[in-house]
């Protein structure tokens, strides 16, 4: 059976840092960007309006729940991870890190790398 | 000048996506706006400059509505299946209001059968004459409004609209509760006659022709008010209204 060639290499990594930073704590978009930004050093910046899309792409599958909160008299969307969240933060992490590993490898000059 | 992100509200709508979800995104992006210009005032800026780069760092409406239908946004069902939203749902409704008219005012009469309107109590009259003149005039205009309210909201420009308001005036126009007084003539008592259909009578029978233009002139009354008032706030919406044209 034919494998499926790779998908762009950064589709998904929106999600996958999504997932992974609504682990520690629930968060509102703004937040979400800021601690994009911090966390990576400033290396990957999300873009500001194009956060919704993806945090409501993850909600309608599931992935996320939101609640909405007024805190400090602004009415806040907060977004937290459920279990379906977690399983596609799992997945999502397990392939790049096999796609790391892998680009690491050709540019060590390994040419016989696992398949994805 | 309007509110950020109109165009993108806008720009959903028009597509087809739900005014829910697009009041909602439209609501983060406002507030996402606002945690911005406080970011760049607390840096330094002026409220002009710190606006101006809070939006720069948004991004462009047209931008943002297009990621955002890409990304599969919801649709609404008039947008998804108008047919169903202007023609059953109408017609759903209507029998539903119709027989419940018809259940209750048949219970109602029921002990004042055969009685001539003159002969029955106040509270009888009043009831047949509220259930008539709901079913004959306020559910079509209900249902109308309904649905130019739905069409309006989500910015929706399908012929299914017109579909829509012309069925529900056709069927309001023919069917409701209807009651025919019967004076008493050639040595017989008088009554009452109620009917499902807008029933002339000419000369103590019923007619035909005069039926039918009855239901067209009161069909013809709606649809022309509902028309007209639908035109208005399409024309309203579209004058008012940003719209990235892209």
């Amino acid at each position: 059976m034919g494998r499926q060639p790779n998908p762009n290499f950064m589709a998904g990594i929106p999600e996958l840092m999504i997932l992974r930073l609504l682990q520690d704590r629930e968060m509102y978009g703004y937040q979400i960007v800021q601690a994009i930004r911090t966390e990576t050093a400033e290396v990957v910046s999300l873009g500001e309006g194009i956060v919704y899309t993806v945090l409501h792409a993850l909600e309608r599958e599931g992935a996320l729940r939101p609640r909405r909160k007024t805190v400090d008299g602004r009415s806040r969307i907060y977004y937290s991870v459920t279990a379906n969240g977690l399983r596609r933060y799992r997945d999502l992490a397990a392939t790049w890190t096999t796609l790391a590993g892998a680009i690491q490898s050709v540019m060590e000059g390994n040419r016989h790398v696992p398949a994805i | 000048m309007s509110l950020p992100f109109e165009t993108v509200r806008e720009d959903l709508l028009r597509a087809g996506v739900t005014p829910r979800y697009v009041s909602r995104y439209v609501t983060e992006l406002r507030e996402h706006l606002t945690d911005l210009i406080e970011r760049e005032r607390a840096s330094g800026l002026g409220i002009e400059q710190a606006t101006e780069r809070a939006l720069a760092l948004i991004g462009r409406e047209a931008d943002l509505a297009k990621a955002t239908i890409e990304r599969g946004a919801p649709l609404s069902v008039a947008a998804r299946a108008p047919w169903a939203m202007y023609v059953i749902m109408p017609l759903a409704l209507w029998m539903v209001v119709l027989s419940a008219a018809i259940v209750s005012m048949m219970h109602l009469l029921w002990p004042v059968r055969g009685l001539a309107p003159s002969e029955m109590p106040e509270s009888d009259r009043a009831l047949i004459a509220f259930a008539s003149f709901t079913t004959q005039y306020l559910v079509g205009l209900g249902l109308a409004a309904g649905c130019i309210a739905i069409a309006v909201r989500q910015r929706l420009a399908s012929g299914w609209t017109w579909v829509g308001l012309l069925l529900i005036a056709l069927l309001t126009g023919m069917l409701g509760f209807y009651m025919h007084v019967i004076p008493p003539q050639d040595g017989h008592q008088g009554g009452a006659v109620y009917s499902l259909f807008a029933l002339v009578y000419r000369h103590g029978h019923e007619s035909l022709a005069a039926t039918l233009g009855a239901w067209a002139l009161h069909a013809a009354v709606l649809f022309g008010l509902t028309a007209t008032a639908y035109r208005a706030l399409q024309a309203r919406i579209v004058f008012l209204a940003p719209y990235s044209h892209q």
